[in-house]
């Protein structure tokens, strides 16, 4: 509705022509003073920085700023919405690189470990490169150790054992596999297939455990491979499917192997000695049971090393394997213009969204809240203030 | 457009606003020449696509006049001879020696709120949108301050007159 202009009410006519007749000249001494102002003024007017206009930008971006950050940070907690493999997200976190080579000290055994891994972000796809750091060490006593360790979203071929791994030494084996299937139904033929082929070349299988839920299905497998069968053996659980991760470890045990093969033969010699010294005649019947005793300790203590020695070397002629068969999530087929989810990702994308969501409800949203009133507050009262000022003045 | 050409040009309107918004023609003169050196020194920030210089060198100068009536009031408070200085201004040079006893003093007689609405859009003639812009009201409530205004001082001239 349209507010009448007072100046054209006839009650103020005479008022308002009286106050536009009236002349008031602006004195020539104001004229010249700020002439002379101008001219004090002008080197700094335009010297100075425009410092208001710049924290009117400066603190919106830093407020910014942080918001967004904030944002990428829950976005990035929650995931995000992009095609992945379920075996993915589930991945360990594995450090990216590392080698490290180690020399036993005192047996002079060449030993490494090297350890190689590409982990993909989750939620991403990545090509699994790989990068690389190394470091030296002295091994443990008599053992040294080697490692090979890989994961990556896409198939990785078959790891071939590390070539620090000698034949001529004393030296376990132990692999660990994860190989993905594309069906519950490929994990459970995958788990036949490798109780089977463990059998073939000529090991046994020590534990299997077997789980399915809806279409996926997960098995895991512990076996022992002959050494010398143990490449091929990764060869063959490496073909059942794509593999996504594996790890190979070394143990040298040929500095062991040789301090107990060393005490074999001292305790063999004592017993020698003490079998010489009783085929003696002149020995009291006291120093005789003495005698027999020792040999007795002497023989314990040569079965008990001979037995570790046995041990070891058994230790030494199997490779461990762990192979772990899981199934993998379909990777869909994207067409131009398709999201490529279908309703049973609806759940998905809904959990995706409420993160980000949420921040902006709980953190942004009562923060611009705040700040929207604290600049229309401060607003009003400045203007209450000044009308305050120009009725009481 | 070079700051002399606009404090050439529109010196008056804002002595002019000065002079009736404080009723002191003094004032008006210290507060015009203050307003012209924090307009220099704010020059560089003057955008003239966002509008003329005129507006910004009166709200410069309305500024200015909100920093004084804040100092006045200050001073009042703490000063004991409060009430002398009002009587100085009364008997101070008038707006205009053009203008008649009873508006003179029925001008006086005007908060400066009331006067600063009837500176702006009687003597310097801005348009309501202009003005209300300027006070930072809307364009109804101006008129509505501009009504009231103009109400008072007929009033005030009338009771000086029958007085």
């Amino acid at each position: 509705m349209p507010v009448h202009d007072p100046l054209t009410d006839d009650r103020f006519a005479a008022i308002v022509a009286e106050l536009r007749a009236a002349e008031t000249p602006t004195p020539t001494e104001l004229v010249e003073r700020v002439g002379r102002q101008q001219a004090h003024w002008a080197r700094p007017a335009t010297a100075r920085p425009p410092r208001r206009r710049l924290r009117r930008l400066v603190a919106p971006a830093v407020v910014g700023l942080a918001l967004v950050a904030g944002g990428v940070f829950v976005a990035g907690r929650s995931g995000g919405i992009s095609s992945t493999t379920g075996e993915e997200a589930a991945a360990p976190a594995q450090p990216v690189a590392a080698m490290t080579a180690a020399a036993a000290s005192d047996t002079g055994a060449p030993a490494a470990s090297i350890q190689n891994s590409a982990q993909p972000a989750a939620g991403t796809v990545a090509s699994g490169g790989a990068d690389g750091a190394a470091t030296y060490a002295d091994g443990a006593a008599t053992r040294g150790r080697i490692a090979t360790e890989s994961a990556a979203s896409e198939t990785l071929k078959a790891p071939d054992v590390p070539q620090t791994a000698d034949p001529t030494r004393l030296q376990h084996q132990s692999a660990s596999l994860r190989v993905a299937l594309p069906t519950g139904e490929d994990v459970g033929q995958a788990t036949t297939a490798v109780t089977s082929a463990v059998v073939a070349l000529g090991g046994h299988v020590t534990a299997v455990q077997y789980s399915s839920e809806n279409a996926s299905a997960g098995a895991q497998i512990t076996a022992k491979v002959p050494i010398d069968r143990a490449q091929e053996a990764i060869n063959r659980f490496s073909s059942l499917g794509r593999l996504a991760a594996s790890q190979i470890q070394i143990e040298d045990l040929q500095g062991e192997a040789d301090t107990l093969e060393q005490r074999i033969a001292r305790f063999e010699l004592q017993i020698a000695r003490y079998t010489a010294q009783l085929a003696g005649t002149d020995l009291t019947t006291l120093r005789r049971a003495e005698l027999e005793v020792r040999r007795g300790r002497a023989r314990v203590a040569l079965a008990d090393t001979r037995a570790r020695s046995t041990k070891l070397e058994r230790k030494a002629a199997m490779a461990d394997f762990e192979i772990a068969l899981i199934t993998e999530r379909k990777r869909k087929v994207v067409a131009p213009g398709d999201t490529g989810l279908d309703a049973g990702d609806g759940w998905g994308v809904l959990r995706d969204a409420a993160g980000p969501a949420a921040y902006v409800a709980v953190v942004v949203a009562p923060l611009v809240a705040l700040l929207i009133a604290a600049l229309v507050g401060r607003r009003l009262w400045r203007r209450r203030a000044e009308r305050r000022l120009l009725a009481s003045a | 457009m070079e700051f002399a050409d606009a404090a050439r040009a529109h010196l008056d309107d804002v002595y002019r606003f000065l002079l009736y918004a404080t009723g002191d023609r003094v004032v008006a003169e210290d507060l015009a020449a203050e307003t012209m050196e924090r307009a220099l020194r704010h020059w560089p920030r003057y955008d003239a696509a966002r509008g003329p210089a005129r507006p910004w060198l009166l709200a410069v100068a309305r500024s200015a006049m909100l920093d004084h009536l804040r100092r006045e009031q200050r001073r009042r408070r703490t000063e004991a001879a409060a009430v002398a200085s009002e009587g100085d201004r009364a008997d101070g040079p008038g707006i205009s020696d053009d203008l008649s006893a009873a508006l003179e003093a029925g001008l006086h007689r005007l908060s400066p709120g009331d006067r600063e609405v009837i500176a702006l859009r009687v003597i310097l003639d801005l348009d309501p949108r202009e003005a209300a812009r300027l006070i930072g009201v809307s364009e109804s409530a101006a008129t509505t301050r501009l009504s009231r205004a103009l109400t008072r001082l007929e009033q005030e001239v009338r009771s000086h007159a029958c007085a």
